[in-house]
């Protein structure tokens, strides 16, 4: 045997996981070998180190367990990566008014995928009551807030348009939220028209509905508040115009995680958010702006001629929305 | 392999720990297989307490597992949580052949990988480095902590930093290779065990374990490699 064949064996060697044969031959150029035996005696010692090491001590994590079997509970939420994701972009759990849509409807083909949908309806009927009024009959399915300072609150405002009649964007902004939250009339339509959704996903095809397990909502544009009351300064809310939800879409990879990290990096690359919430799913966020370039960086995300015409729905209209969210399936190729 | 072959009787260098003896080594924690038999059967059928009676049995690996997979202690416990989930709502589906722990040390895997490549994305991991003075120590770095393993004055602490330092030296193995060398060496599990845990030949997980070594004894060594 050469030095480069014992070298090469000696890991094996060392784990007793080398044939007979070898296992002698080894053992005698080891001996015969002081390069070899020294690489030995030092892989034996790195190893015995690594072994020698006590287990950590755990914290009890039944109660923990338990807390998270329990349907639909709050803590989801925090399990959920997307909420980090959201977090680092400056959206406080406190005033992140995130409505994630009765739409975002996830086949069951895990249980944490259900626990999601579960958890997706109660964000809805919560999170849709505090983030913005909306006329009868339609439906709110996204709301994007941020927790914003005065600058970010005044680009916001811009980009919103909402600072034309008024002195500043904040002062807009925060006058609007204030006035959502004094409507208290409109919870219970809100949270009237989150039933009806989750009930009869077809009553969106007011918005171009799509076979092949998409489909696409229109949120309504807040009613305009009569009297508007002082600003709320530390709150702001932007939803002024109808915007793009959610559009579901499957993609074919046989390895989803090599396609998720691809996905990835191309949409946090634009300043959108992905996050993987399942070996399968992918849950992205992107600047309107992007949407057209993700249709054609991933044509075969939307494969079916529907999808595509959705697609370009969406890109025309997209101008008017503050994110476009995408539910990526990634799915086995047939 | 548990057969225990002395090379010769002249002495020659012989390897001290075989696989397949996986009981000798302190990261796998002694559970009986049909102890855990029983209780996944009483699960199925319901009965909660017997689900926590498995999850006190083996949240030591698992969240061992997560610990050194991800090198930090509270995503490890929220990781160790949600791989005790998954496996509450996959118990019927369950292969009764397989080892319980196994199984969930496979899950556990998984879930560490999903969550480290997400919070890689974002960039928040901190790279220790082996040459800077260790916090709190005066002198000792790195690289000198995980060398000399023998105990100090104040051995729990030292442990503790011990511990810390490893955790920090794995998380700079490149993934794969973390995680070969984190099942076989710092849990005992056979070739043929993390094969399956990680759905790979165990031609390559021979080999895997064997880089990892290498890279681990060049960093501990304060040497590239």
């Amino acid at each position: 045997m050469t030095c480069g064949n014992v070298r090469e064996a000696l890991s094996a060697y060392v784990d007793g996981a080398l044939p007979e044969a070898e296992r002698a031959s080894t053992a005698v150029h080891i001996e015969a070998c002081p390069e070899c035996r020294c690489e030995f005696e030092a892989l034996q010692a790195t190893v015995n180190r690594l072994r020698a090491q006590p287990l950590p001590e755990a914290p009890d994590l039944v109660a923990g367990v338990r807390r998270k079997l329990e349907p639909a509970h709050p803590r989801m939420m925090f399990a959920w990566p997307s909420w980090h994701a959201l977090a680092l972009a400056g959206s406080a759990a406190a005033v992140a008014l995130l409505v994630i849509s009765p739409a975002f409807k996830v086949r069951q083909r895990d249980d944490g995928r259900m626990q999601l949908a579960q958890y997706a309806t109660q964000a809805s009927q919560t999170h849709l009551m505090r983030a913005a009024p909306v006329r009868e009959g339609r439906v709110a399915y996204e709301t994007d807030a941020l927790k914003a300072d005065a600058a970010t609150r005044d680009q916001l405002a811009k980009e919103l348009g909402f600072s034309t009649a008024e002195s500043t964007g904040s002062e807009a902004l925060g006058t609007r939220f204030a006035a959502a939250r004094a409507q208290p009339s409109v919870h219970t339509a809100v949270s009237m028209d989150s039933r009806v959704v989750r009930a009869k996903p077809e009553a969106l095809t007011a918005a171009p509905a799509v076979a092949g397990g998409l489909v696409m909502a229109q949120a309504a544009a807040p009613t305009e508040p009569e009297n508007a009351v002082a600003a709320a300064p530390k709150v702001s809310v932007a939803v002024a115009r109808p915007i793009q939800t959610l559009i579901q879409l499957q993609r074919p990879s046989a390895d989803p995680s090599a396609a998720a990290a691809e996905l990835i990096g191309w949409v946090e690359a634009r300043g959108g958010f992905a996050v993987q919430t399942t070996e399968r799913h992918l849950a992205i966020k992107l600047p309107p702006a992007a949407v057209t370039e993700f249709a054609t960086q991933f044509p075969d995300a939307h494969p079916a001629d529907p999808a595509a015409a959705l697609l370009s729905t969406v890109t025309a209209d997209a101008s008017q929305a503050l994110w476009v969210s995408l539910s990526l399936e990634l799915t086995v190729p047939q | 392999m548990t057969t225990r072959r002395s090379p010769t009787a002249s002495g020659l260098p012989k390897p001290q720990a075989e696989a397949g003896t996986s009981d000798a080594i302190p990261g796998s924690y002694p559970v009986s297989t049909l102890e855990d038999v029983v209780l996944v059967e009483q699960a199925v059928q319901g009965q909660n307490d017997a689900f926590d009676a498995l999850v006190r049995r083996h949240q030591r690996v698992v969240y061992a597992v997560a610990l050194r997979m991800l090198g930090d202690p509270s995503e490890a416990e929220d990781t160790a949580q949600d791989a005790f989930v998954r496996a509450y709502r996959g118990l019927r589906g369950f292969r009764r052949e397989a080892k319980f722990s196994t199984w969930l040390v496979s899950i556990t895997m998984n879930l560490c990988r999903n969550r480290r490549r997400w919070w890689l994305r974002r960039r928040r991991l901190v790279v220790a480095s082996l040459d800077a003075p260790l916090e709190g120590t005066e002198s000792s770095t790195l690289g000198e902590t995980i060398r000399d393993p023998a105990p100090g004055p104040h051995e729990a602490a030292v442990a503790q930093e011990r511990q810390d330092q490893l955790l920090s030296v794995l998380q700079q193995l490149a993934g794969p290779y973390r995680e070969a060398l984190v099942l076989r060496d710092l849990h005992g599990h056979t070739y043929e065990e993390i094969a399956a845990m990680l759905g790979c030949r165990v031609g390559t997980v021979k080999s895997r374990i064997s880089r990892a070594r290498l890279q681990l004894r060049a960093m501990v060594d304060g040497r590239l490699g």
